[in-house]
């Protein structure tokens, strides 16, 4: 079966490329573009955000009976990365580009730090623990 | 609950701070030893003050900030807690500051109660960090980057011992002909172990991450901290062997392992060609000054090993040397703290407004002035530039050189202290806006000048 593993880390990838190209497009100073861009960035990520709050966070709290850990962490970054893009659309919508770069700056290191966290760490515990439910679990997160 | 399982667990800002806070005055005094002494430091790799001023860089500079950033890095990447982290990096960083000047102090003069001080230091310094590091190490998880820094701290482990054990033989009275070999063996496992493995651990993780690039391939990120360690211990084996073994077998096996990190900076290099990312980033250019270093030192090397005697080769060793220490170690160490600096002072001063907006916080890039930071790196160049030529024409250009290696340690330093004073005054000014709420104070105040208010 696929694992949690492979599902979530190629779905960072793909926010990733989505991320970098919004980034270029700024920095090229290609507005409407980037706005785009942007914005499909963003609807990326708060799908991803949801594929975990609301499927393989409480999947994984269920198999392992941790809930005030891990979990609880990566949410308060989930939080931390919504506050970082709603600063970066505004930057973009100003047309302000070198605060929308510093914005986005924050957000990459924030954003490879918390994924590398879920790679290493959640995703391989996650793919261990949750048997009972798999299937319907991989089936929440592709209709997210 | 499982063990070691807290995935928010960076240290105090203070933990990594004070290592890097200190690291580039212990370069400026390197550059300053070569302004005062001029070619005599150039001239050869035993001369007494060259080895002052060659572990005021190692041991002052690359050591205590791969220090601090080890303890800094390690919660992140591999999910691991470092006990008690204040009492820990006071003590390393106490042990280590007194213990690097003791030593060149000791190289300097020539004082056997300075040397026998700092070996007495420095291996008290880097047996409790190795001890909490480890501790922290064993229970990690999270792959070939954890591998690699296990590796890189064992043989940090191996290059105190030897570089304790050869201070200790030449302040003997029996000081003979091992010295040499005791060297060569320290410098080995200082630079292909120690620095060299824990470059690649941070580098699997850091470059994808902040470029945006293919992961390093995995039959590179898995085999080479293990092959490098035991290759390590078969040529040492080999080397202390001497005349039992053919002439040329510790040579041609120790260049075995020079390929495999010419073959990790060739394709550092491929990676950062095809990152994602294209936006302007010194902290990159840094790298590829690094990388770049990596196989001009394999060929130094290998022109030590067949060269004929003659004055050319002869200035080789010193050569290879500004090489490894300032074109690879020192680049690659310095770009890095112009991504840890920034961002710890970010990270800290968001979490310690408890989730309440922060219209004070600067983002990363207005923490240090981005026009210092490229001069930085000029001057970085231009202190490489200038040491190779000393190491080939030490008179003149040996000045040159300390006057360079001053100017860019004094200009990091500046620029980590100007980040380090932006959390300073911004946890100040929430303090006396408003001592009895941090939240609401944080959350109403006017930002401090020079930090322009991010957009709500």
């Amino acid at each position: 079966m696929a694992s949690i593993q492979t599902r979530m880390t190629d779905d960072h990838q793909r926010c990733d490329a989505l991320f970098a190209e919004a980034e270029e497009l700024v920095t090229e100073e290609r507005w409407d573009e980037a706005a785009v861009r942007l914005e499909e960035f963003s609807r990326a990520m708060d799908r991803h955000f949801r594929m975990e709050e609301e499927a393989l966070f409480p999947a994984f709290e269920a198999a392992t009976g941790i809930t005030a850990g891990p979990t609880e962490i990566m949410r308060s970054e989930h939080g931390q990365m919504r506050l970082l893009m709603e600063a970066m659309t505004d930057a973009a919508n100003r047309h302000d580009r070198d605060d929308f770069l510093g914005q986005s700056e924050t957000m990459l290191i924030i954003m490879q730090q918390h994924n590398a966290k879920e790679e290493q760490v959640l995703y391989p515990m996650a793919d261990e623990s949750i048997t009972e439910g798999r299937e319907h679990l991989m089936q929440q997160l592709d209709e997210t | 609950m499982h063990p070691g399982l807290n995935l928010q667990q960076a240290p105090p800002i203070s933990v990594p701070f004070r290592f890097f806070i200190a690291a580039p005055l212990f370069g400026a005094a390197a550059g300053l030893t070569l302004l005062a002494f001029g070619p005599g430091v150039l001239v050869s790799r035993w001369a007494p003050t060259t080895l002052a001023s060659t572990h005021l860089v190692t041991i002052g500079f690359i050591g205590l900030v791969m220090c601090g950033a080890l303890m800094q890095m390690l919660p992140v990447i591999a999910g691991v807690v470092i006990p008690r982290p204040i009492l820990v990096s006071r003590m390393v960083h106490l042990l280590l500051v007194v213990g690097t000047l003791s030593l060149a102090a000791g190289f300097h003069w020539w004082s056997a109660p300075l040397l026998k001080l700092s070996a007495a230091l420095l291996s008290a310094g880097f047996v409790v960090f190795v001890a909490a590091v480890s501790a922290a190490l064993l229970r990690a998880r999270g792959g070939d980057s954890v591998t690699a820094m296990r590796a890189a701290v064992a043989a940090l482990a191996v290059t105190v011992a030897l570089g304790v054990f050869t201070a200790l033989e030449l302040v003997s009275a029996r000081s003979g002909p091992n010295v040499a070999s005791l060297t060569n063996l320290h410098l080995a496992w200082g630079i292909l172990g120690w620095v060299g493995l824990l470059v690649c651990g941070v580098a699997y993780q850091v470059v994808p991450m902040f470029q945006i690039t293919p992961r390093y391939p995995r039959w590179l990120t898995r085999h080479l901290a293990p092959g490098v360690l035991a290759g390590l211990v078969v040529w040492t084996a080999l080397y202390i062997a001497g005349d039992d073994v053919p002439a040329l077998a510790a040579p041609a096996w120790l260049a075995t392992w020079i390929a495999v990190f010419i073959t990790f900076a060739v394709t550092t290099l491929r990676l950062q060609a095809r990152r994602r990312r294209r936006t302007e980033d010194v902290t990159r250019a840094f790298w590829i000054v690094g990388m770049l270093s990596i196989p001009a030192s394999g060929v130094l090397w290998t022109a030590m090993q067949v060269g004929a005697d003659s004055a050319l080769v002869n200035r080789l060793p010193v050569l290879l040397g500004v090489c490894l220490l300032i074109g690879f170690a020192v680049s690659v160490v310095n770009g890095m703290l112009y991504k840890i600096v920034p961002f710890l002072v970010w990270f800290h001063l968001k979490r310690s407004a408890q989730g309440a907006a922060c219209p004070d916080v600067p983002n990363v890039k207005r923490v240090i002035s981005a026009g210092r930071i490229r001069w930085q790196f000029r001057l970085h160049l231009g202190a490489l530039g200038a040491l190779i030529l000393a190491a080939l024409w030490p008179a003149w250009p040996s000045y040159l050189a300390g006057l360079a290696l001053v100017a860019s340690f004094s200009l990091l330093w500046a620029n980590l202290a100007e980040g380090a004073l932006v959390y300073v005054r911004v946890t100040r000014d929430r303090r006396k806006r408003q001592p009895v709420s941090l939240a609401s104070a944080a959350a109403g105040a006017d930002s401090p000048r020079g930090i322009e208010t991010p957009p709500r």
